[in-house]
């Protein structure tokens, strides 16, 4: 008698239980294997974001402030603040959920946006979250450089929190660019941007924090 | 007998190309060859997880009931991809998981891993499987990475994210979305056609798909007649 052969429904769902039992197996294992790794990977890949938005001057990230959705960490060089780092996420994407961080100095001035995590279409929506420096054959051997350019998220740098401006794309009448064929994912960074300044700006962290430290 | 195992490893890379000639696989090669890192890396995680459920099924198709082997063979299939996703997460480069993430599960029901289990590895050693599923993933990377490169360069006038052509206009966006793909996929595929024809005519003769390639041979999609 060969197993093959079973017509028996019991015999097959046996069968196919053990297969998955089997795979499931190995799934946990490997999940365990990988799992220091991936958040390993992870942590560089947010450590790494953070160095762009404040880079030269910070020594140290602390701990994080959760104020209005977002959390807040504050940016220390020689055990003062010089700045802080919001992030925040919107399901307002393309493609689902962009988590952001923005940068702000002591001044409340945009230093920087970088997007940590999206799912924007490759080609396009990608480009207006993707800081890439753009190679061509005449700059190859060039090292990139620590923030390659992105003209969508560099329009912020600069940017007073505490002055209002027109926080919209330039097709809903704002000051912003946007990028033709992802408007949908510009106007969900743009108003991720501004919710996250709105409340760094609101929530006077700079004054409460050094307060807190004396 | 040396030069069969070499035949199972070739014959994905143009005879049997599973894009180019069985038309498998169509969803990655449309959503992913934006650039030509993108295709490159779709194609080569497809290829660890044809080899690698090539292997497991040639070596467990004798052993299971014919009536479900679908299933099973879905089941490693899938074990494989959340195994190659896992990894890709851990130790690929934070940029190429990103744009390929949400296409990396999606693997599972890519036709050419299931066919090629159904069509070749129930039926030959894992030796041979293993040459199979390697070929016919090389051949989808060849294929995706020309296509990307293709695209990259009419969309950017770039390849491999290296600029060729500075001064190139960005707003030729057809090539980067899903119908230019297919419409420079039916390009290449007008090109392989016409120099397989001529090759026939050249010997006197009609072009015939490969031996299993033609559907009145294949059995993929008759699961009912099972016996």
């Amino acid at each position: 008698m060969k197993l093959r052969d079973q017509e028996n429904i019991v015999v097959l769902g046996v069968f196919l239980g053990v297969v998955a039992l089997i795979a499931a197996l190995v799934l946990a294992i490997m999940s365990q294997l990988t799992a220091e790794p991936i958040r390993e990977a992870a942590e560089k890949n947010r450590q790494q974001a953070f160095h762009r938005l404040l880079l030269p001057e910070f020594e140290r990230v602390g701990e994080a402030v959760s104020c209005g959705g977002f959390d807040f960490f504050p940016v220390f060089q020689s055990e003062k603040i010089v700045g802080f780092v919001g992030q925040g996420r919107t399901r307002a994407g393309y493609g689902g959920a962009i988590e952001a961080l923005v940068g702000f100095d002591r001044s409340g001035k945009i230093t920087g946006v970088q997007i940590l995590r999206h799912k924007e279409t490759p080609g396009l929506g990608a480009n207006v979250c993707e800081r890439k420096f753009q190679r061509t054959i005449f700059n190859l051997g060039e090292p990139s450089p620590a923030v390659p350019a992105n003209r969508y998220l560099d329009q912020f740098n600069g940017k007073e929190v505490f002055s209002s401006g027109n926080w919209r794309i330039s097709k809903d009448g704002g000051e912003f660019e946007y990028l033709t064929g992802a408007t949908v994912t510009s106007r969900a960074i743009t108003a991720l941007v501004n919710e996250i300044a709105t409340v760094f700006a609101g929530a006077q962290l700079i004054t409460a924090e050094e307060e807190g430290a004396k | 007998m040396k030069n069969s195992f070499f035949k199972d490893f070739v014959k994905g890379i143009w005879k049997e190309n599973p894009v180019l000639v069985l038309l498998l696989g169509t969803c990655p090669t449309l959503a992913l060859t934006g650039s030509a890192t993108n295709g490159f890396g779709m194609g080569i995680a497809t290829t660890c997880v044809l080899a690698g459920s090539n292997l497991v099924i040639s070596l467990i198709a004798s052993v299971t009931p014919k009536k479900i082997r679908i299933p099973v063979y879905i089941v490693v299939i899938a074990a494989f991809v959340t195994v190659v996703d896992l990894l890709l997460q851990a130790y690929a480069p934070a940029a190429l998981y990103e744009s390929l993430g949400i296409f990396i599960p999606l693997i599972v029901v890519n036709c050419i891993v299931l066919g090629r289990a159904e069509a070749f590895a129930s039926k030959n050693s894992p030796f041979r499987s293993i040459l199979d599923g390697l070929g016919m993933g090389l051949g989808f990377t060849l294929t995706l990475t020309m296509l990307g490169m293709i695209r990259e360069f009419l969309t950017g006038g770039a390849i491999f994210e290296v600029k060729i052509i500075p001064a190139w206009t960005t707003d030729f966006l057809l090539p980067g979305a899903a119908p230019g793909a297919f419409i420079i996929v039916g390009c290449i595929l007008a090109v392989k056609n016409y120099f397989n024809r001529r090759a026939a005519i050249r010997n006197h003769t009609l072009y015939v798909p490969p031996q299993g390639l033609n559907c009145r041979n294949c059995g993929i999609c008759r699961i009912s007649d099972d016996k």
